[in-house]
């Protein structure tokens, strides 16, 4: 992907300065730990959070 | 003098965590076909007091900002880490790692600094128990400053979105190098589906998807008088009334 100028002075800018092929070959890479998928299904994945942290509750 | 018009458009918006789970549940959908996923608050279900009432107590701070910052240093603590981890391990490890295994995941992530520790144990514990390793990640959502609970350095890797973070979790969590991997904040993929259809935002073509997505949004056109600020907050920013 290529986004904006806006990623020149940002932290974002190792988000976006990857393209979509780039990023998914390097999350590949890292995470080479991760199990084969226990059906041709794809992977059950167990994500833990929390309705805290940050977010807007609040519309005008 | 000039005179000029300001019109505010707030986004409701849920939080911070809960959109990175659903924004890296997405990628592994995009990676993995057909994967699945589910979002689980383990304190809240199966934590004890206080700590499984967090989200409402969560929210009164948010609103009472001194408040907020005495919870927030007290706890920012080696001594209360300690504590907090020694508390729930006794109290709920057993409980977590029963809802953890009912979920039969293939791989856990935490998105939440208060659920990474005692669920690292519970996963092992599940591998030892089932016999099939049950990997487990975090990827930390801040980007400027993190509490220390987020760093427990059991995890197969650890994701963290900036330098910061990554030396603040050797510094805190003594987490080595090779389970640190900086790869920024997980975001929407509409972002990557918006940017494509984009294309180049200087030409016309660009520039008039442009003009079509401000339509639709019911946004001034910015090439009359009006141009379009887009602010963004995140973390503890509140807006009100």
């Amino acid at each position: 992907m290529t986004l904006s100028p806006l990623e020149n002075n940002s932290e974002t800018v190792v988000v976006s300065s990857m393209n979509d092929t780039d990023a998914s070959n390097f999350i590949k890479a890292e995470t080479d730990s991760l199990p084969e998928p226990t059906s041709k299904r794809g992977l059950k994945v167990l994500f833990l959070s929390s309705d805290t942290g940050g977010g807007h509750r609040y519309v005008v | 003098m000039l005179a000029s018009h300001l019109s505010l458009y707030f986004l409701h918006n849920e939080t911070t965590n809960r959109a990175s789970a659903e924004s890296l549940a997405r990628q592994f959908q995009l990676l993995y076909p057909g994967s699945t996923y589910d979002l689980l608050d383990v304190v809240e279900k199966d934590g004890v007091a206080p700590y499984n009432s967090l989200v409402p107590f969560y929210q009164h701070l948010s609103a009472h900002p001194a408040q907020w910052k005495l919870v927030y240093s007290v706890s920012n603590t080696r001594a209360y880490e300690y504590f907090f981890d020694a508390h729930l391990k006794v109290m709920c490890e057993r409980a977590f790692r029963r809802r953890i295994k009912g979920y039969d995941p293939d791989v856990v992530i935490s998105v939440h600094p208060l659920m990474c520790n005692v669920p690292i144990l519970s996963c092992k514990k599940i591998g030892n128990e089932t016999g099939k390793h049950l990997p487990m990640f975090t990827v930390v959502t801040d980007l400027g400053s993190a509490h220390a609970m987020w760093f427990a350095n059991g995890v197969e890797k650890m994701f963290v979105g900036s330098d910061q973070i990554m030396e603040l979790a050797k510094k805190r969590g003594k987490v080595p190098d090779e389970k640190l991997i900086k790869i920024g904040l997980p975001i929407r993929h509409d972002f990557a589906e918006q940017s494509e259809r984009l294309g180049d935002r200087m030409s016309p073509e660009g520039k008039a998807y442009q003009r079509g997505i401000q339509k639709e949004l019911g946004l001034p056109l910015t090439e009359g008088d009006f141009k379009t600020i887009l602010v963004m907050g995140g973390g503890e920013v509140r807006l009100y009334r």
